[in-house]
């Protein structure tokens, strides 16, 4: 009950902030709640509303999602990104001044050594990023993130809303072909709406509790390339619930729409896509080709959204999950590119001037209670475990170099305006183990069982959770220690019976501001794995009075005092921040870098000609 | 069973005392003619110590880790080097040594017990037989490696204790079948029949005829179980399958290090010589044991899994 | 001979029953509730009762393991927790590298260590032989996964020879793609050959000469040499093809030692097959698979041992007849 009211407050802020970003879209229906105030508070609002949208995405699976999540560079990235800015600039430098005609950039083709599998190609089934991977290459939404992760077109052509704000009127682009031949309409749209209704968060939310209850009136096709969601209540989320979120509403063909959503849909996935998809070798690689009757937005290239070119004839990802495997086949010249890896790593590439390398925004280390079972269901246990950690020796290990970690005791990402130091002191990086120790011994913990899960195959987390073996281990706990891999990992934490403690790490969409704040799974009471229980209920009242705020100064106050609790109630282990690279092959063009939402997808890519 | 004279059998099995005067002759005698098993004794002899006195050899806390430290190249501080986690690996090294050796003497002791027994036992109950060779023939159809990774995959938690249980599981089928096999061709010798004609009964001849006339072949077999033991247990822990990280076994030192062939070649380097060294030592001896116990043996062994 | 084989084929398959057992009853005593594992997170106790009830949870041991072997006998080998797909779709991609990585094993391990072994035995007692042995000894004590390691760091890294990792697939759909697709398959499956061959052929060498100076000392052998036929012909001719059989053997019987070799190259080398399938079902105790890929593996096993001994039988008649 609390927690869906929460949700509600979240989701009026959100009501607020969307419609700045639609207004500064440009594109937006003629103002609908013309509040000029809301026009002014654009900026700050604008990226709250995209990290509610991608809110969804932590909540479930928060590392596989990390090459969609980064976000916006912000000061403090930009001392990491900028030798590999530096690096694309006079690429494209040299590019521009070569003017290459568009003739020139086609052909060739592109292996990608992916790092996550690959167990079904239904973008609508699962959320896993190898998935998502080629999905994005293949299908297209109506609605897709810019450079700034606002939300810009892809196949949806105009949005209007009536003078009520309760009818939305959507136009697709005609044209629009599918890759076996059959042109899009609304129907096929419609179809996929239907499939995504109850899964794909954001829709769910707007329809849930601005829209009509039914699907069939909620959504209407008026025609073949027009229709309309319809709202018993106004509000400016309606083109979020049609944008990138979880189980997000990739367009696809209606023999897919027809599956439902529990189920995995089968054979070859069909879209409108730049590339068509080719084939799948299970546990091995999967392929795709351009498509030629593909049909461009006529818009100006932003992030995904706006024109897409497909300039490789082919695209192949090979799925490597071992990193250091993952280097060495692009080292080899076996791949052309190699997602994502640690920066330990890309000590020995920044020689190699036949690569080049691209940073991704700061991930934060993290690790997570068991509130429902002792020791951790008392608050005392948890702060003196927090109070004995070395935090530094977890991020060492965790991102392999000096320069590739920051101590960072802030909810929000460090060296933003959010970042704060309320209630650290003594509680983060404090190291004092013998007073914790002396602390579970007076609690009677002392020999009492904790297990920790250890994902091998994910190496901060696995860095992570060895340092804290040694730290429980020394506070007086009898250390459970349960080697496993990540897909395991993750199944088990959804039952709180089966362990106590475990590491994660998280992309920096929850960490900008004050809605992505208010969409934080991880402290919501009862909200995520951990669940939360929030006894004192502080957490719950500071997050209904965020939600209410307008003012900045006070949002901050605001946020100041829910850390300070937040290390009070001990609510998870913040260990700290840490920055992975991906890398290409030094004579690829079109990379924006910086860490948008299509810094790795293929398209726009193209290999300098000799 | 070293001083009865009445019912003094036909044949009569060597005392303990004349056992071990031969072992004692023969030892001299081997080392003297096949330098080979020096060699392997020594390597044994080095890495036993090694796996008995290695709290007074290593000098750091190898299970924790030590990140400042990572990836130090082999020098005077850090003989070996010290891998991913800043952890050294010369004691890491050490330490894998007590494990290999510990797992590989309790997996060929309890396996060469429990074959040993079941062996006798069925060897002379033809119903047994039957009902316990089937079971026998259905676990060496799977191959061990498999079986024991399907084994461990039961197990929770992970730990030195599911390695021993699987492996342990694995290895007793095949002893079970070989010591029988020397059960059977034992049970139709004429001293066994003479003994049986003087109104011995069925234990007795298991006992004083037959189990000390299979201690060769047993001796034999059991250096080679150590040694594919020990090569098993690496590839378990190499496969991840073995002990967690933070206890060292050299097959998971050897996994540590795979993936920095290029910066850090030392981490699987040492610790797979170490690996190489001890199940050559095993296979030396155990090779010239089984020329001088039993010539006849010769082929008659076969390669257990590695 | 007809005889021998059916006789053979029908001691084959109490073995296959136990092993079905065996398979079977690992999965029914694995912790855990299968239900909760197949039905996820968000399954109610209902939703989990219905699974159950489907799959036959609830029923008795007995009648789980005879639907469960009916399903094994038809070639169903169920269904992934982790992926929720049929496990044969999941498996059939999976076969091309590990038949291809076992093949060349086989061929190159025989040719090295038969040709070795009798290079020892034509040898025997000159340096030359104990050189071989000494290669055989170490061959033996040699854990695959280091000598990998060696490898890839000679070859690979440093001389940059052949690829560090990866699988080049060959395509059979046709001769020409076939010619096209084999140099860069057999250029990224040398180094996992290598390895395993260097291996195997180490044990082979060992039993081919100890096989050929057992038969150069028959006595026909000597009558073969009183001839005054070449040391060549005598060798090849006379001695080489009854040595063979115990070779044939003993080759057949070390294909469940080659099984680790696949494993763990598989997993050093990134090759997507068989063994990388099971260590990864391993990893996420996903039991239907390892079930599945342990009946698959013990039933080929049983079968080339079956193929082995019905050879033998037709190369030695002695086998027949005296059994």
């Amino acid at each position: 009950m609390k927690r869906s009211l929460s949700l509600k407050l979240a989701l009026l802020a959100v009501a607020a902030a969307a419609l700045g970003v639609t207004a500064a879209c440009g594109e937006a229906a003629p103002a609908v709640v013309p509040t000029p105030v809301v026009i002014d508070r654009t900026v700050i609002v604008e990226k709250p509303v995209e990290k509610i949208v991608k809110q969804t995405v932590i909540v479930e699976k928060p590392v596989e999602k990390i090459i969609q999540q980064t976000v916006v560079v912000e000061k403090p990235v930009e001392k990491i990104v900028q030798q590999t800015v530096v690096v694309i600039q006079t690429a494209t430098a040299t590019a521009v001044v070569a003017a290459v005609p568009e003739s020139q950039k086609a052909g060739g083709s592109l292996k990608i050594a992916a790092s996550g599998s690959v167990q079904s190609f239904d973008p609508n089934w699962t959320t896993a990023s190898g998935t998502h991977n080629v999905t994005y290459s293949i299908q297209e939404l109506l609605l897709a993130h810019t450079e700034q992760y606002a939300l810009g077109k892809q196949l949806a052509e105009s949005w209007i809303s009536s003078g009520d704000g309760k009818t939305w009127t959507f136009r697709i682009r005609s044209g629009v072909k599918f890759h076996d031949g059959t042109p899009l309409t609304t129907k096929q749209v419609i179809a996929t709406l239907n499939r995504q209704k109850d899964a794909a968060a954001v829709f769910k939310l707007v329809q849930a509790q601005f829209g009509t209850p039914v699907f069939t009136d909620y959504v209407k096709v008026v025609d073949d390339l027009t229709f309309t969601i319809n709202l018993k209540e106004p509000t400016g989320l309606v083109p979020f619930g049609l944008g990138p979120q979880n189980f997000q509403p990739l367009i696809q063909s209606e023999a897919w729409s027809a599956v439902p959503q529990k189920e995995t849909a089968k054979g070859d996935p069909i879209g409108t896509g730049p590339y068509k998809f080719e084939k799948w070798t299970p546990g091995d690689r999967w392929s795709m080709v351009r498509f030629a009757d593909y049909k461009a937005s006529p818009e100006k290239t932003d992030g995904a959204a706006g024109r897409q070119t497909a300039y490789l004839d082919r695209v192949e990802y090979i799925e490597i999950p071992d990193q250091t495997t993952r280097v060495a086949a692009l080292e080899a010249g076996e791949v052309d590119m190699a997602q994502e890896f640690p920066a330990d790593l890309a000590v020995r590439l920044e020689k190699n001037t036949k690569i080049q390398l691209v940073s991704m925004a700061p991930n934060r280390l993290l690790g997570h209670f068991n509130h429902l079972k002792p020791p951790f269901n008392n608050v005392e246990a948890r702060r003196a475990f927090i109070q004995a950690y070395d935090n530094e020796k977890a991020l060492l290990l965790a991102a392999g170099n000096k320069n590739s970690y920051r101590l960072c005791p802030s909810l929000m990402q460090c060296g933003t305006d959010w970042e704060s130091s309320a209630g650290a002191a003594g509680n983060y990086y404090a190291k004092k183990t013998a007073e914790s120790k002396a602390k579970i011994a007076a609690l009677g913990m002392a020999g009492m069982k904790v297990r920790l899960m250890d994902p091998t195959d994910r190496q901060p987390a696995h860095a992570a959770a060895q340092v804290s073996r040694e730290v429980l281990a020394d506070i007086g706990f009898n250390v459970e220690f349960l080697v496993m891999d990540w897909a395991t990992m993750v199944t088990r934490r959804a039952d709180p019976e089966l362990w106590e403690f475990f590491h994660t790490w998280s992309g920096s969409s929850v960490r900008t501001g004050p809605v992505g704040h208010l969409a934080f799974g991880e402290i919501q009471y009862n909200g995520w794995f951990n669940k939360y229980q929030d006894v004192p209920g502080k957490g719950r009242d500071s997050l209904t009075k965020l939600a209410k705020e307008t003012d900045v100064a006070k949002q901050k106050q605001i946020m100041d005092d829910f850390q300070a609790y937040f290390y009070e109630d001990a609510i998870f282990l913040q260990v700290g921040e840490f920055f992975s690279r991906w890398a290409a092959r030094a004579d690829m063009r079109g990379i924006v870098g910086g860490g948008g939402p299509a810094d790795q997808l293929p398209a726009n890519k193209w290999f300098q000609k000799k | 069973m070293s001083t009865t004279t009445r019912n003094a059998p036909l044949y009569m099995a060597p005392t303990f005392q004349e056992r071990v005067q031969r072992a004692y002759r023969g030892t001299v005698h081997v080392l003297r003619r096949e330098p080979t098993v020096l060699i392997g004794a020594v390597i044994l002899l080095i890495m036993a110590s090694m796996a008995i006195f290695g709290t007074f050899i290593t000098r750091t806390d190898y299970t924790r880790v030590d990140p400042i430290n990572r990836l130090i190249g082999p020098g005077v501080q850090h003989w070996f080097g010290t891998d991913t986690a800043g952890r050294d690996v010369f004691d890491r090294t050490i330490a894998g040594a007590r494990l290999s050796l510990m797992i590989g003497f309790a997996v060929t002791l309890i396996t060469t017990m429990i074959g040993t027994v079941v062996a006798l036992i069925v060897g002379y109950s033809r119903l047994l037989d039957n009902v316990v060779m089937r079971f026998v023939d259905g676990l060496l159809a799977f191959p061990s490696i498999l079986l024991a990774l399907a084994l461990i995959a039961l197990m929770p938690n992970s730990g030195i204790r599911n390695v021993i249980i699987a492996l342990s599981v694995t290895g007793t089928a095949g002893k079970i079948r070989l010591v029988r096999g020397a059960v059977l061709t034992l049970r139709e010798t004429a001293y066994v029949d003479a003994a049986r004609g003087m109104g011995a009964r069925v234990p007795r001849i298991l006992m004083v005829h037959i189990a000390p006339n299979t201690l060769n072949l047993i001796i034999v077999q059991a250096t080679f179980t150590l040694a594919s033991t020990i090569l098993a247990e690496a590839s378990l822990s190499f496969l991840g399958a073995g002990t967690p990280e933070y206890i060292p076994s050299w097959g998971n030192i050897v996994a540590t290090g795979q993936g920095y062939v290029q910066v850090a070649f030392w981490i699987s380097f040492f610790p797979g010589l170490f690996l190489t060294a001890t199940v050559l030592a095993v296979v030396l001896i155990g090779d010239a044991l089984r020329d001088y116990l039993d010539p006849k043996l010769r082929g008659r062994l076969e390669r257990s899994t590695q | 001979m007809r005889r021998y084989i059916a006789q053979r084929l029908l001691t084959s398959i109490p073995v296959i029953i136990i092993v079905g057992i065996i398979t079977f009853s690992l999965l029914y005593i694995a912790p855990g509730d299968p239900a909760a594992i197949i039905g996820g997170d968000e399954a109610t106790p209902e939703q989990l009762e219905e699974i159950r009830h489907q799959l036959g949870f609830d029923k008795p041991y007995h009648v789980q393991l005879g639907r469960w072997g009916s399903r094994m006998i038809h070639g169903d080998l169920g269904t992934s927790i982790f992926s929720k797909r049929e496990i044969t779709m999941l498996i059939r991609p999976r076969i091309q590298p590990t038949v291809s990585l076992g093949i060349q094993i086989i061929i190159v391990s025989s040719l090295l260590g038969v040709s070795l072994g009798m290079l020892a035995a034509w040898k025997a007692g000159a340096k030359l032989d104990r050189a071989l042995m000494v290669f055989a000894v170490i061959g033996f004590a040699t854990p695959g996964f280091w000598l990998a390691f060696l490898l890839i760091w000679g070859f690979a890294v440093n001389l940059n020879w052949f690829p560090v990792i990866g699988y080049a697939p060959v395509d059979i759909s046709s001769l020409g793609a076939f010619g096209r697709t084999l140099p860069s398959h057999l250029h990224s499956m040398f180094l996992p050959v290598l390895v395993n061959s260097v291996l195997a052929s180490a044990f082979i060498s060992r039993i081919t000469r100890s096989a050929m100076l057992e038969v150069l000392r028959e006595d026909y052998v000597r009558t073969a040499r009183a001839k005054g036929l070449s040391e060549i012909r005598v060798f090849l001719r006379h001695a080489f093809r009854p040595a063979a059989i115990p070779i044939v053997t003993v080759i057949g019987g070390s294909l469940a030692g080659l099984a680790t070799g696949l494993v763990v190259t598989e997993r050093i080398f990134a090759i997507p097959g068989l063994g990388r399938m099971l260590v990864e079902a391993i990893a996420r105790r996903d039991y239907p698979i390892i079930q599945g890929l342990l009946m698959l593996a013990s039933t080929t096993f049983i079968t080339i041992n079956l193929a082995v001994d019905i050879l033998y039988a037709y190369v030695d008649p002695r086998v027949r007849y005296g059994g």
